[in-house]
């Protein structure tokens, strides 16, 4: 089981969750932790840590999921994913939507998180498009 | 049986969420039911577009009736979706068996309206549905309310209770 963070800049993560929620209804195996202009990058760095421990307790890993590459969240993230003592496993993306939230769903029985944190994005990568109209006349072969 | 899937689902189609049944369940196709869509060429045309390489066809009532014998005897696996169990009933009152391959029918999200009463999260039924989940549960369909196949569910008897 792979658990999920949502780290960034302002209140942009429990929107996110929120939003989430209405489609998916409950996503048990999400957290988040948001940068307050009030608490600062330490007071980020604390709320961190607790919820990874939080996020960590029954997981073979945990994913982060970032607003923003090298910004705070980024950093305090990687500080922690790139540390050799570091148990469970972290593995950190940026660039958080909902796609890549919704499918969280789909790589959360994985056991590996460095595998799950690359599905993730292979997953989320076409989910940024364009969109065109099908004007397909429809066929009656079923 | 070449039905794999029914589904309620008041967007008709829903990328994300269909793209996530597709990938759980067999679908080579989608059957989508619904006069308001099928009568209107701008939504269809973005409807058509939902989920990538898989065909969707966009039926009225009236000619989903002629068209779902053929569908039903395909050796190919389709997931039907409409707005409403009304619809469902329609169908099946011409004497059309949705019985498919999933051994349910599966509802997400229905919208809460004015004359809604609300069973479940974004779930929420009137008069007219309620006596047509009646109608679908005593012709002997299971009908289960799950928005996505990892969510928790609960069956129309549950939400019957919650009526009273």
């Amino acid at each position: 089981m792979i658990a999920f963070i949502i780290a960034t800049h302002g209140p942009l993560a429990e929107a996110l969750l929120a939003s989430g929620q209405m489609v998916y209804g409950e996503l048990p195996h999400v957290s988040v932790v948001t940068l307050s202009e009030q608490a600062g990058i330490e007071g980020f760095r604390q709320d961190f840590t607790k919820a990874l421990a939080s996020a960590g307790q029954n997981a073979d890993g945990v994913v982060v999921l970032c607003d923003l590459q090298s910004g705070t969240p980024w950093n305090v993230a990687c500080q922690h994913a790139f540390s050799p003592q570091m148990t469970p496993p972290v593995a950190v993306l940026a660039g958080v939507n909902i796609p890549m939230l919704l499918q969280t769903e789909e790589v959360n029985h994985l056991t590996d998180v460095h595998d799950a944190a690359a599905k993730l994005l292979e997953l989320t990568v076409p989910t940024l498009t364009k969109a065109a109209p099908v004007l397909s006349v429809q066929s009656s072969d079923f | 049986m070449s039905i794999s899937f029914v589904r309620i689902d008041d967007r008709v189609i829903h990328g994300q969420l269909v793209t996530r049944w597709a990938k759980e369940l067999p679908c080579e196709g989608i059957i989508a039911i619904d006069d308001a869509v099928a009568a209107d060429p701008l939504l269809s045309s973005v409807m058509k577009g939902a989920i990538q390489d898989t065909k969707v066809w966009l039926f009225d009532v009236v000619t989903a009736i002629e068209k779902l014998p053929k569908i039903i005897a395909s050796e190919k696996r389709y997931f039907v979706i409409c707005k409403s169990p009304v619809t469902l009933q329609r169908i099946e009152e011409t004497g059309i068996d949705l019985k498919n391959a999933s051994g349910k029918i599966n509802v997400g999200p229905m919208s809460s309206r004015a004359d809604t009463i609300t069973i479940g999260p974004n779930q929420s039924v009137n008069a007219q549905e309620i006596a047509a989940f009646d109608w679908l549960v005593q012709r002997g369909h299971r009908v289960e309310f799950r928005l996505v196949p990892d969510a928790s569910s609960y069956s129309w008897q549950d939400a019957r209770q919650k009526l009273k």
